[in-house]
């Protein structure tokens, strides 16, 4: 429950939430009390000394102060008012000021603004240029030590928010700046370029390249002749004062506002959901700012969220509709286009029956787009050949869930992952793939001291974090994981009263796991027994676990029965239904939740309905005004079985949206085989993809950023993302040509907004009866189930779970090796997966000149061990041969990988990663066994320069500290608290 | 057998041409009244002219036009601390003067010497008084230092911007 207080400022009480930071307080009410190194993110920095109050008589810095009954606080008094002056001044003794012609003077500039409402005549101190340069080295954002104030917003971002530790400010030097690494170049160091420290930035001492020379009128001017302008004020400021030139400025931020256009929009790379505000000028994408308001990430970002959107604007756009024609391809009108997939959409269904044509949605797409794409599907051509790429990674983890708490989504919210005591991490490089969950949990573990636990077999950035780093064999989770459940019933620390309560079929899990002793485990994984127990003791004494799985536990032949292992254990210790608690998937596209939740599932309606429920069926029947019989009632293929009927030759058709099937599915060469077999198929995308080369037709759809839609990420929330910018040329919205295509197939639904078809869908499916756009507006999201009220679910299983009695079930499995392992020829085992700079096919990562200087090319990492074995040095290139084919990159020699276990990137080459994996799948989802694939190495005679190129963020040398340490700069000898004047202000 | 097909991708125009941003420009005109504005200066321009022009001819505003042209040359061979002193010297003065209060401050002749007629003449002594004070405002103003003026003018030192 909020407190209430009653404050008194300057003899006027003032009402309102208690223990809540001053600043924020007053600002609620109306009164600014000036501050500058604050930032509701951070809290108090204490570094800029612009915010006095008197209390008590005595002056305290604002910052430090939170509401409370009986605070009295003087703003207005004589000393306080002096002594913020005497801060700001010193802050400007730091910054030169050149608004006017300064990127960053577009209202939200916090020292401009702060200077402005002070009122400042004339600053006290001269500003003099410090002696450091400009850092442009790297190809995002720029770091101006003559601009910069030494506020540490950026330190405390990097340092406690982000935690990649990499910044700081050495306040004991003669000449204090910020440091990366300790002193390196920014393009030279540990710094991944997630852009914490520019989007909290008060000034322009940090700024993004792509805010160069196009914010204002007139910053594009040449430095050649912004700087006489700039000396030319400066010498009459001596004169008019401050005030005048002050104006000039304001009047300049207020010429850029309708030039520049802010919309929120929700991030499409992972499934963490960034949300944030676009700043465009024209089609230009002046920057992205995130806002403490966004639910899922807050100011937080990662590389490409915050800096990988030039593919919006790339010259490789498909901007109008292509028809293959005599072995090439063509320009068409969209007419001819739309009638033409429409005719022979039909003309197949017609000669071959509605299960000869396959349709794959976009995870990448928003809600309403799988909406539409499933139900074309269902509704005009009558078939449940319907799916999307969680078959190809998440389905397992779904399987797993369904089978025992009821749910196919993480538990809870970021918050809770927050919340744990532990945090267990199996499978995943969350670092990398969810950099801004993994931020969370590495301030969770830094500054609250939460335990951190990884299983993996790579030892990524996370492992290297980790409180205890277990690294099993490859493919035997299952193995621990049951181990660590039978550890719990055998040493009294299972939840028995939750257990008694909340979960069906105990004794007869308990029995199932007679195999799973700590020896056999050892046995079986690798990992030594006391380990295991340590793992079991801190599990099962923990009040609040949270347990986060990924593509490591699912790309396996039994990812199903890993992942019911993992919720089982958890279910054992009573870890679901407590905020703190529960299992979290980590979703890899940042739709792939939303993809299935709409219906691009081959069982399921939107809102995991099963087609083969007569209940669900009729309703969704009658939802379409349709009788029960015109939709089928038998699941389908799937995309993984899709392609393969392709191949055989059942599946004549194919509809694809944004999914890069040639690349992504497992054995390249079936696949493409596949597509050369089809009578027809169609690619909805916004580039030529390796997939539409393929296609009869290619429709060119628009990014998220040109049209209105929502997502959901791997919390379960559905976020509104707003449109940035008009449709390039004539390509069109995913919903749009869907909706036409519709039209020409008969079906003439007529939305003309995705409102209406998320109305549509909510008013069938009972998870989003209460979901709507009104309710979505700005910030705002709603976590499914919601209710017809709209009150959603953050934590599910509060009170009981998603199946029939409202209980969990411990779901009992039995071991299985996995499908595919080395042997004697083949004789090392191929794992693969994301890096954090790119993104699946690099087909949007890949058109930012940026992401591609840090990780230019592909390569396979190799272990030291293995690399003295078959005299593999760096750069050295290597054809790795499977029983497919074969693959040829240079080697990068790291510890991340340990003995016969190889690691490539999945982003590189015309063909990637998956000439060489297999259609080897777990049986009870069909998703490929990607991380299952034996492999042999060959030493090529060629080397060339490290793959990996010498100033990439991995080779850096964090230097960790607690954050801001302003204490450094007060214990100077020289420093002088305000109001007394200080004699060397620019160098603290 | 629908075989790869590699394909050329027509670039497509990615911002607004100049074309695009005159026209933009046009909107904006219109939509403040700009262009209204215009249009009628433009269409009123001879009766305009006409009257600026017989404006312009009137000797008294040929004289401020070079009275103020041979201000501006003055005021560029003054620095401006210099040029900042001797105003606001002025501008004492002046206050001082409009602050004489010749009742409180007594308007009685002072002294015994001085020209016979102005010492009995009171009235005189009366006017003369306030013009004196002001007259040693200015000389207190123009011996006082200024660095910048303003730092002289709100009274806060500054190395400088």
């Amino acid at each position: 429950m909020t407190t209430r207080c009653t404050v008194v400022l300057d003899g006027q009480p003032l009402s309102g939430r208690a223990d809540q930071p001053l600043i924020d307080f007053l600002k609620e009410r109306g009164v600014d009390l000036p501050h500058v190194c604050y930032h509701p993110s951070l809290g108090a920095l204490e570094t800029c000394d612009a915010c006095w109050v008197e209390v008590g008589g005595e002056l305290k810095r604002g910052c430090t102060l939170n509401s409370a009954e009986g605070l009295t606080v003087s703003l207005g008094s004589q000393r306080a008012r002096a002594a913020r002056e005497e801060g700001m001044d010193r802050l400007l003794a730091k910054h030169e000021l050149y608004c006017t012609v300064c990127e960053n003077n577009n209202g939200d500039c916090t020292l401009h603004n702060t200077m402005v409402d002070m009122q400042i005549p004339i600053q006290r101190y001269e500003f003099q240029r410090k002696p450091h340069k400009k850092d442009t080295s790297s190809p995002f954002y720029t770091y101006d030590p003559d601009q910069c104030i030494l506020c540490g917003r950026c330190v405390e971002a990097c340092q406690n928010v982000e935690v990649n530790e990499t910044l700081s400010i050495d306040f004991a030097s003669e000449n204090p700046r910020v440091l990366w690494d300790g002193g390196k170049e920014i393009n030279d160091s540990s710094c991944v370029h997630c852009g914490h420290c520019v989007t909290v930035c008060p000034c322009n001492a940090l700024m993004e390249n792509s805010m160069d020379g196009k914010a204002g009128p007139f910053t594009a001017m040449p430095w050649s002749l912004k700087r006489p302008m700039i000396e030319i004020i400066k010498k009459l400021e001596t004169t008019t004062g401050a005030v005048p030139v002050s104006g000039l400025s304001e009047i300049d931020m207020h010429l850029r506002q309708p030039e520049i256009k802010r919309t929120k929009t929700v991030c499409t790379y992972c499934g963490v959901g960034c949300s944030f505000e676009m700043w465009t000028r024209d089609r230009h994408i002046l920057k992205v700012q995130p806002v403490p308001e966004a639910p899922a990430n807050g100011i937080s970002t990662c590389i490409k969220g915050k800096f990988a959107w030039d593919f919006v604007n790339s010259e490789q756009r498909l901007t109008m509709p292509l028809i293959r024609d005599n072995g090439r391809f063509r320009e068409a009108s969209w007419d001819e286009a739309l009638d033409l997939v429409a005719r022979r959409l039909l003309e197949v269904r017609e000669a071959h029956g509605p299960d000869s044509l396959g349709f794959i949605g976009s995870s990448k797409g928003s809600n309403e787009q799988a909406y539409l794409v499933q139900k074309i599907a269902r509704r005009i051509i009558g078939t449940n050949n319907v799916d999307n790429s969680s078959r190809y990674c998440q389905n397992p983890a779904t399987k797993g869930l369904f089978r025992t708490v009821g749910y196919g989504g993480d538990s809870g919210t970021i918050k809770d992952i927050e919340k744990a005591e532990v945090v267990v991490i199996v499978g995943s490089n969350t670092a990398e793939n969810h950099p801004v969950i993994a931020a969370r949990i590495k301030a969770a573990q830094k500054l609250r001291g939460q335990k951190l636990i990884v299983v993996d077999p790579r030892k990524h950035e996370m492992a290297e974090r980790a409180d205890l780093f277990l690294r099993p064999n490859s493919g035997t989770d299952l193995v621990w994981a049951s181990a660590l459940s039978r550890y719990m019933f055998d040493h009294d620390l299972a939840d028995r009263e939750f257990l008694a309560r909340w979960v069906n079929g105990v004794e007869e899990y308990r029995q199932s796991l007679a195999p799973f002793t700590l020896a056999f485990a050892e046995a079986e994984t690798g990992i030594a027994r006391q380990d295991l127990a340590e793992a079991a003791e801190t599990i099962g004494r923990a009040q609040r676990v949270c347990l986060l799985w990924a593509m490591g536990i699912t790309q396996h032949s039994h990812g199903s029965d890993a992942s019911t292992a993992l919720s089982n254990l958890l279910l054992v210790t009573g870890n679901y239904g407590k905020p703190g608690t529960g299992g979290y998937p980590m979703r890899g596209h940042n739709n792939v939740q939303g993809a299935s939740d709409f219906g691009c599932l081959r069982d399921r309606y939107p809102g995991y309905d099963h087609v083969e429920d007569d209940e669900a069926r009729k309703r969704w029947a009658e939802g379409w005004g349709i009788s029960p019989e015109e939709l089928s009632n038998e699941a389908g293929y799937g995309n993984f079985l899709m392609v393969q009927a392709a191949d055989e030759g059942e599946i004549k058709a194919m509809y694809i949206v944004g999914e890069e099937t040639a690349f992504s599915d497992s054995n390249t060469h079936n696949v493409l085989s596949g597509f050369e077999k089809l009578e027809f198929m169609v690619v909805q995308d916004m580039f030529l993809s390796r997939t539409a080369e393929y296609a009869d037709v290619v429709l060119p759809a628009c990014p998220s950023v040109e049209q209105e839609g929502t997502y959901v990420n791997t919390e379960r929330r559905i976020q509104r993302s707003y449109q940035v910018l008009e449709p390039l040329g004539d390509s069109r919205p995913d919903w749009r040509i869907l909706t036409d295509l519709a039209a020409r197939m008969g079906h003439d639904w007529g939305y003309t907004h995705p409102a209406e078809i998320m109305a549509e869908c909510a008013r069938i499916a009972p998870m989003f009866a209460g979901v709507s756009y009104a309710r979505l507006e700005g910030w705002k999201s709603q976590l499914w189930p919601v209710s017809a009220d709209g009150t959603d679910s953050p934590l599910l299983y509060t009170d009981g779970f998603a199946n029939e009695d409202g209980k969990a079930n411990l779901h009992p499995l039995e071991w299985q090796p996995p499908e595919e392992a080395p042997d004697d020829e083949y004789d090392l085992l191929l794992d693969n997966g994301r890096l954090r700079e790119h993104f699946q096919g690099t087909n949007q990562t890949g058109r930012s000149e940026g992401v591609r200087q840090q990780l230019p090319h592909g390569f396979v990492e190799v272990s030291p061990e293995l690399a003295a074995e078959r005299g593999i040095e760096e750069g050295t290139w290597v054809r790795i041969t499977s029983r497919r084919d074969s693959i040829e990159f240079p080697a990068v020699i790291t510890d991340r990988v340990r003995g016969k276990t190889l690691f490539m990137p999945i982003h590189f080459g015309k063909t990637g990663v998956n000439l060489l994996t297999g259609e080897h799948n777990d049986p009870d989802v069909q998703t490929p066994a990607y991380k299952e694939t034996a492999v042999k190495l060959e030493v090529l005679d060629k080397r060339g320069t490290p793959p990996l190129p010498a100033h990439n963020y991995r080779y850096g040398r964090p230097t960790p500290t607690q954050g801001v340490e302003v204490e450094v700069k007060w214990m100077r000898g020289d420093y002088t608290p305000p109001p007394a004047q200080q004699s060397n202000p620019r160098k603290m | 057998m629908a075989e790869r097909i590699s394909h050329d991708v027509t670039p497509p125009k990615i911002g607004p041409d100049a074309h695009e941003e005159l026209e933009r420009l046009l909107q904006t005109l219109h939509e403040h009244g700009v262009l209204r504005l215009a249009n009628d200066v433009v269409g009123a321009n001879t009766s305009i002219a006409s009257v600026v022009v017989d404006g312009l001819g009137k000797a008294s505003t040929l004289n401020a036009i070079q009275n103020l042209a041979i201000l501006g040359m003055m005021l560029s061979e003054i620095p401006p601390e210099r040029f900042y002193r001797v105003t606001f010297a002025v501008k004492e003065a002046l206050d001082r003067v409009g602050q004489h209060r010749p009742v409180q401050e007594g308007g009685d002749a002072p002294g015994i010497s001085g020209a016979y007629r102005m010492l009995n003449d009171d009235e005189l002594w009366r006017a003369v008084a306030p013009l004196a004070d002001g007259l040693k405002a200015f000389a207190e103003r123009l011996d006082k230092p200024v660095d910048k003026p303003v730092s002289d003018y709100f009274g806060k030192p500054t190395s400088g911007p």
